[in-house]
């Protein structure tokens, strides 16, 4: 690891000032990605701005017909929750198969996010059950949020707050996990909410996450758990890596949006 | 021995050091500081395959902060021209690994290690050191390596007379193949590879030396011998082996890959040049990609039968990766591979072949998995072409006392038959099976291995017992051995305390490996005890006054040998101990033996799996193994090894590979990448343990630690290839490749 | 360099540290608490599994800095003096280990999933078991021990 400046911020003020005054500064929320890439040696920020002690970013709150997360929320709380088991158990089964117990205890849903790895659960959470992410400025829709592999659409310094779930009429996530490392080689969160239908596919595109239109159009309304499993998805712009090449993702796609669909039943 | 009579062989007993372990205090070799230590990095090669032009190690030793760089220069070089065995290893190869000479050989290949005040600085000192390479080409897979036209790794090392990757090969005969197959009706024939695969010790490799002025050396060090680390680093450091202690840590798992030296001996020439106390530990990158996996390998395999069933020949050709440096385990995967059958005629050949990934090392019944996934696999597409069922058919061929094995041996008395017949009565074999479900048996053989072993039996002043042995404890041999110790002396286990000398305190102990260490320390255990209770009985005539001869020694005390020895208290343990001064002095006895009369090991397992259709994830539903065990002294530690070993398996025929990318570089250098099971992976394994004692053993021991892996790997496949029927000839087993064959059969192999 | 300040089992500690060094490290080499191991550098093997304010995090993946004003607990710190956590004795009486390199991370852990479910079944105690590796015993004694040491807890 290359050495770095370390603040705990004790507030979002003071977390963006402290970024802004940073020649590279960047925020620390459970640190699971953040640390093995330093650990690795693929980043080298200046500054490490830890938000663990920014006490209003955590907690889940029902706002009937959404349910709002703060980014420091750890996947774990996530999984438990009465309120996301009892609302959007998809929501709670995906927080429930992140990586390890370990991980869910420290990992956060605004960490996970802000980092968008083509592999993490979260983004196929946010973009399938159409959430809203709030930052320090601004609210946007999932799908504008997530631009291309580990890109957001965050600006410099600018803090994801909380993500917001509209509460859908039925939705399930089924995800195929890396046998080592248990990130998703393929997840699809699949949801039905107010008539729209979405699909939305992490690990598989060498851009991130991204909603699959020709499995959406199969489900349909009924959410044909069938016929999303006859789609052939096209393998260009899938990844292809020593787990899986592009054509067995595209498969996955299929296989795996239609569990999901069936799940959610 | 009479086996009823027994107290504590036999018993799950817990384990002496059961305590330290689950409380964090066990001292591992990454726990162990000395005052004023150093840290120990070490430069490895980028290049698979080049040339050393030059080395400059100016401005690393000019680092401010850096203690020592040493090179090649500073480690003993054995010339190539002349074999120095060590064991199975050889000297050549073994200073060759340790740091580059001439070439680089492989990505990762150590070229020089700095000592630094922090493990910080000397990474950062070792980036300082600057290397002229001349860049080669490479060749990492056998088929490649094996080319006319392939880049030669050591021009000096010839084949069929001119410079080859070939650097060995081995060959069994029996009988005549050729008379054999022409009496066949049916023959079978198939080509099988698999895939490097590493021990996974979650132990990475470290060490800590200290050299002092007068050159005395001490080595605490995680391996699976303290004496081969004392041998090894003596002779690549040019010093005495009396001036080196080698202490061994508590090992955090081996599996055969501990079973040479990476580290101690760099380690003990950055403290010689330092003068400080330096510590090395290796990150999982550094294990995976230089501390020696298992081989890769190629083979075919052709095997006859009669159509009444009698199988008249076998052959196979098995070729190994060696790695880098020659010595791959061709001899388990050609000797074993048959081992387990009487077939009159069989001609099995192992071929060497070195290529630029790391030199491989010893794992778990070197070679036999290997061997035996390939004839396994053949022997039940024979049985399916007889229509005879797989372990009938094994059965009928099961060597028994008096079978002449193609590799050599005439058994003794062995238990082989006695595991297929326990997998025929077992309600696993015969548990209804679901859709997409299959079931599949496979056998499998290991030597076992004999050798030197000393123990010594000491009594305490106030009646306990203390016992040293020479081998690491890795898998809780230390509680087998209390055990032993506490049935031959008659007293309760919990009295014994077993400890692992270093190579200053207990004589000399080969390694823990080859399933040797209980065989051979029981039998230096028991030599030992058995001359403590001669002295014990001296020292209670002495007292009693009467002949030595007229005391026994029963339930840990003496008594007078019958009426005619007079009418005497019995004298405990602690009674003669109180009053060892008095009677000729301390009590206790050592032997060093080297021993004889270990004799192979058999398992037949059965494996149930079931096939996700649209992912092509196949998940082990149930599996049990069956093992001629000899006499299980510590049965919840045997089971244990049958256990792991069969996991081991489990990731070997499913998941587990070394991945090379296009420069010839590992891809998976770590457990994020590198697919070893977790608990969720796997069922429970129920290990079925069959006791046929070894008649040349005082206790009836067998090594049982290697071959509960040998048959995993075709027993997977033979129940792959029963729930769908596919026979998968390449490993692994991996989701994306089975569902390709169930796309488009010929991707399997 | 910062003053980092914690509870490691019970004891307040403060250190100088560069902000950089791990929880691990700093348990290990400035605390001598050497029970939590470094088995990998990638967060997989659990063999550093230690509790953070009465939770299980892997201290290779978490800085020192993170863990100020933290409970934090190791192995060293499970038993009551001489009497074993009874996930411990668990461990021992069941052989729940063979090299014991893992052991450590694996009690830790199993404590853990004993809090957040007092009576684990088989299948519960493998899902709970993804984030720590063992590669001697197939896991069949461990997960033993976990249902045995389960059952004490709740005695």
């Amino acid at each position: 690891m290359y050495n770095f400046n370390y603040k705990k911020a004790s507030s979002r003020d003071d977390a963006v000032a402290a970024q802004s005054s940073a020649d590279d500064g960047s925020y620390l929320a459970g640190g699971m990605t953040l640390i093995p890439t330093l650990k690795q040696r693929l980043a080298q920020p200046s500054d490490l701005i830890d938000l663990a002690d920014v006490g209003d970013l955590a907690g889940i709150s029902d706002d009937g017909g959404a349910i709002t997360i703060g980014a420091m929320t750890t996947h774990a709380t996530v999984a438990e929750s009465e309120v996301v088991t009892s609302k959007i158990p998809a929501l709670a089964a995906l927080a429930g198969h992140i990586g390890d117990p370990q991980v869910r205890n420290r990992g956060t849903i605004g960490g996970s996010i802000a980092n968008n790895d083509p592999a993490a659960d979260y983004p196929a959470g946010c973009v399938g059950l159409n959430a809203t992410i709030i930052t320090n400025k601004r609210e946007l829709p999932a799908e504008d949020f997530f631009t291309d592999l580990f890109e957001t659409a965050l600006e410099e310094g600018e803090l994801v707050t909380a993500v917001s779930f509209p509460i859908p009429d039925k939705a399930a996530y089924a995800k195929f996990p890396n046998p080592a490392s248990r990130y998703a080689i393929v997840g699809v969160m699949v949801a039905q909410t107010g008539g729209e239908t979405r699909a939305a596919v992490t690990g598989a595109s060498q851009s991130g996450v991204f909603r699959a239109a020709d499995i959406e159009a199969a489900l349909g309304s009924g959410l044909d758990a069938a016929a999303a499993k006859e789609v052939k998805v096209s393998a260009d712009n899938l990844n292809a890596d020593i787990h899986a090449s592009a054509e067995y993702r595209a498969h996955l796609i299929s296989i795996m949006a239609s569990r999901a669909a069936a799940a959610a039943g | 021995m009479n086996e009823m009579s027994n107290k504590w062989i036999g018993q799950s007993t817990i384990r002496p050091d059961g305590a330290e372990k689950v409380t964090g205090r066990a001292e591992f070799a990454a726990d162990t500081n000395m005052p004023g230590m150093i840290w120990g990095s070490v430069l490895r090669s980028p290049h698979a395959h080049a040339r050393i032009v030059s080395i400059d190690t100016s401005k690393a030793e000019a680092h401010p902060g850096v203690k020592a760089v040493v090179t090649a220069q500073d480690i003993v070089d054995f010339p190539v021209d002349t074999p120095v065995p060590l064991g199975i290893q050889d000297m050549r190869w073994m200073c060759r690994n340790i740091m580059a000479r001439e070439k680089v050989l492989f990505h990762g290949h150590p070229l020089a290690a700095v000592a630094a005040t922090s493990e910080a600085i000397a990474a950062e000192a070792c980036k300082l050191i600057e290397m002229e390479y001349e860049v080669l080409p490479w060749v990492i897979e056998i088929e490649d390596a094996i080319k006319p036209d392939a880049p030669i790794l050591h021009e000096y090392l010839e084949h069929d007379g001119k410079p080859s990757n070939i650097t060995g090969t081995l060959e069994h005969k029996l009988g005549d193949v050729e008379e054999g197959f022409a009496q066949a009706d049916v023959i079978i024939e198939r080509s099988f590879t698999t895939r490097p695969v590493h021990q996974g010790y979650i132990e990475p490799h470290a060490c800590l030396v200290s050299v002092a002025a007068d050159g005395k050396t001490t080595i605490w060090s995680s391996s699976q011998g303290q004496f081969m680390v004392r041998a090894m680093t003596a002779m690549l450091t040019d010093m005495p082996q009396s001036d080196i202690r080698a202490i061994p840590a508590e090992i955090g798992g081996g599996f055969g890959g501990k079973t040479i030296v990476y580290l101690e001996p760099v380690a003990t020439m950055l403290s010689k040049k330092s003068g400080r106390p330096v510590k090395m530990v290796m990150s999982r990158e550094d294990v995976m990609r230089a501390s020696g996996p298992t081989s890769g390998s190629m083979s075919t395999v052709k095997i006859g039968a009669t159509k009444d069933g009698q199988i008249v020949a076998a052959e196979g050709t098995f070729y190994l990766q060696a790695g880098a440096l020659p010595g791959s385990p061709i001899r388990g995967a050609a000797g074993c591979g048959f081992a387990p059958y009487n077939i009159p005629n069989v001609h099995s050949v192992g071929i060497d072949v070195v290529s630029n990934r790391s030199k491989v090392a010893a794992y778990r019944a070197p070679g036999a998995p290997i061997g035996a996934f390939a004839v396994e696999s053949v022997l039940d597409e024979v049985a399916e072409a007889l229509n005879i069922d797989p372990l009938e058919l094994r059965l009928r061929h099961a060597a028994r006392e008096g079978t002449k094995a193609a590799h050599g041996p005439t058994y003794p008395l062995i238990g082989f038959v006695e595991t297929i017949e326990a997998a025929i009565e077992h309600p696993h074999y015969k548990a209804p099976l679901g859709k997409h479900q299959g079931r599949g048996v496979a056998s499998g053989f290991w030597f076992n291995a004999g050798g030197e072993s000393s123990a010594q039996v000491n009594i305490t002043e106030d009646g306990n017992v203390v016992v040293t042995t020479g081998h690491p404890d890795i898998g809780g041999s230390r509680a087998a051995i209390a055990n032993v110790a506490a049935e031959l002396l008659g007293i309760d286990y919990r009295r014994v305390s077993v400890l692992i000398g270093d190579t200053a305190t207990v004589g000399y102990s080969n390694l823990t490996g080859g399933s040797r260490v209980l065989f051979a320390s029981a039998m230096a255990v028991t030599d030992s005890a058995g001359q403590v209770i001669t002295t014990l009985c001296e020292r209670a005539a002495k007292i009693w006054d009467i002949d030595p001869d007229a005391v026994t020694w029963e339930d840990g005390e003496a008594r007078p040998a019958g009426d005619n020895a007079g009418q005497f208290e019995p004298l405990s343990l602690a009674d003669i101990a109180a009053q060892a001064t008095q009677t000729g002095g301390p009590i206790g006895h050592g032997a060093q033996l080297n021993t004889t009369g270990a004799q192979g090991g058999f398992a037949t397992h059965i494996c149930d799996v079931e096939v996700d259709m649209d992912l092509g994830i196949v998940k082990v539903l149930r599996y049990t193994s069956f093992q001629d065990v000899g006499r299980a002294v510590h049965p919840a530690y045997v089971e244990g090894q049958m256990q792991g070993g069969v996991a081991q398996g489990i990731g070997w025929a499913l998941n587990e590979e070394y991945i090379f990318d296009k420069d010839g570089h590992v891809d998976n250098p770590g457990f994020l990448d590198y697919r070893m099971p977790v608990c969720s992976d796997l069922p429970m394994l129920d290990a079925v343990m069959i006791e046929v004692p070894n008649p040349a053993h005082p206790q009836g021991v067998r090594g049982v630690g290697e071959v509960p892996l040998v048959p995993a790997l075709a027993a997977i496949a033979n129940a792959v290839h029963n729930a769908l029927g596919l026979r998968f000839s390449s490993l692994p087993m991996s989701p994306p490749k089975v569902l390709a064959a169930l796309e488009m059969p010929e991707a399997a192999e | 360099m910062p003053t980092v300040s914690m509870t490691v089992n019970g004891k307040s500690v403060s250190a100088e540290v560069e902000p950089r060094t791990l929880l691990v490290q700093y348990l290990r080499e400035h605390l001598g608490l050497t029970g939590t191991h470094v088995g990998c550098d990638t967060s997989q093997c659990g063999a550093c599994v230690v509790h953070v304010d009465g939770e299980s995090a892997k201290s290779c993946t978490m800085l020192a800095m993170q863990a100020e004003g933290s409970d934090v607990s190791t192995i060293e710190g499970l038993a009551d003096g001489d009497t074993l956590h009874p996930m411990q004795e668990a461990f021992r009486e069941n052989h729940g280990l063979q090299c014991g390199f893992c052991t450590p991370g694996m009690v830790m852990s199993a404590v853990d999933l004993v809090r957040t479910n007092a009576d684990p079944s088989e299948q519960e105690v493998r899902e709970w078991l993804e984030g720590n590796l063992c590669r001697c015993t197939g896991y069949h004694n461990i997960v033993k021990s976990i249902l045995a040491g389960a059952k004490a807890m709740q005695g």
